[in-house]
């Protein structure tokens, strides 16, 4: 698994950065979401600053599209097809 | 350093009532961090006893665990959904399946039948675990529910958080609506065909093959009519009109 730390501008609907970390960086993933929280509290700017762990980016993306897709680009990649 | 069930939950009762301070930050980042021995435990018995491998959320922002206490006025140690993980599965069959699974494997373990009792919308099934005392909660969606679950994450992003709880827009609400019953309804179609398709491969029925390419076309057509809605909605989610501009 890895480990992938997501800044996201909720008013935007922007991904603002992601970093990935493997899974051995845990607590280094955490410390770096809670600094960066703190550093955006301070300064009076909301994010969700949140912290994922999955098999791939590629996983995650299918899972927590929103984080990096438009709405249009959430429909387009959906890919609806019945199995046969 | 442990927090007090009480100290947590006072933490919860300063959070909703203005900015948070730092100190309540690095409170909050411990009490996330104390999910982390539950998560694993979860995610060890998904990966290894049920071959599966969800995305996992060890624990929710804290914009999001705000957003839940002030909607919820429910105290932060009593939140079922700190720690998740999600799970998307082609049909409501194996969703269906693999919940009871769930329930059998973890004791004490609690069925949220969002399916059966749809949340604004929402359909999923959530099986809440609880492990050393943290709970976990599993989402499983089929991939039309977790499509319309992004595409009204999204939409809440632009306007508001409040329309996935029933208020706010009320076109974009009426809006998503349709679209979740006509998941909902595709959804249920899916299954039927998955059911008939087994029993084709059974038969040498050519009737019956041919009726299930009838089936399956039928479904075809649904899906591409939902997709060109979810398409409208896309370009415009508050797209005002009758019935028929979104679904027909």
């Amino acid at each position: 698994m890895m480990i992938f730390l997501i800044e996201y501008d909720r008013a935007r609907g922007e991904l603002i950065e992601m970093r990935s970390y493997p899974d051995s960086d845990r607590s280094v993933a955490q410390d770096v979401r809670l600094e960066r929280e703190l550093t955006l509290n301070r300064s009076g700017v909301s994010r969700e600053v949140v912290l994922f762990e999955a098999e791939s980016e590629a996983a995650l993306r299918l899972t927590h599209g929103r984080y990096f897709q438009t709405l249009a680009d959430l429909v387009d990649s959906s890919g609806l097809m019945p199995a046969r | 350093m442990t927090h007090s069930a009480t100290q947590l939950d006072k933490l919860g009762a300063r959070l909703i009532s203005g900015p948070p301070t730092d100190e309540d930050l690095r409170m909050l980042d411990e009490f996330r961090r104390s999910f982390s021995d539950a998560s694993d435990e979860v995610l060890r018995i998904l990966k290894h006893e049920f071959t599966l491998t969800p995305t996992v959320r060890p624990a929710k922002s804290t914009q999001a665990i705000i957003d839940k206490l002030a909607r919820e006025r429910t105290r932060l140690t009593q939140m079922q959904d700190v720690a998740g993980c999600r799970l998307i599965v082609p049909t409501m069959s194996h969703q269906h399946q693999l919940a009871q699974r769930l329930l059998q494997r973890f004791e004490g373990a609690q069925l949220h039948d969002r399916v059966a009792l749809p949340s604004h919308g929402y359909r999923a099934m959530h099986v809440v675990v609880k492990h050393v005392g943290h709970r976990v909660e599993i989402q499983i969606r089929t991939r039309l529910q977790h499509l319309w679950a992004a595409l009204s994450e999204k939409a809440a992003d632009h306007y508001g958080h409040q329309i996935k709880y029933g208020s706010g827009q009320t076109q974009v609400l009426s809006n998503l609506l349709r679209l979740s019953e006509a998941c909902a309804n595709a959804d249920v179609r899916s299954d039927l065909l998955e059911l008939f398709s087994a029993r084709v491969k059974e038969s040498s029925s050519r009737s019956l093959q041919d009726d299930y390419e009838n089936a399956y076309s039928k479904l075809l057509d649904e899906l591409d009519m939902l997709t060109v809605a979810m398409k409208r909605f896309a370009a415009q989610p508050d797209l005002l009109g009758t019935n028929d501009d979104l679904l027909d």
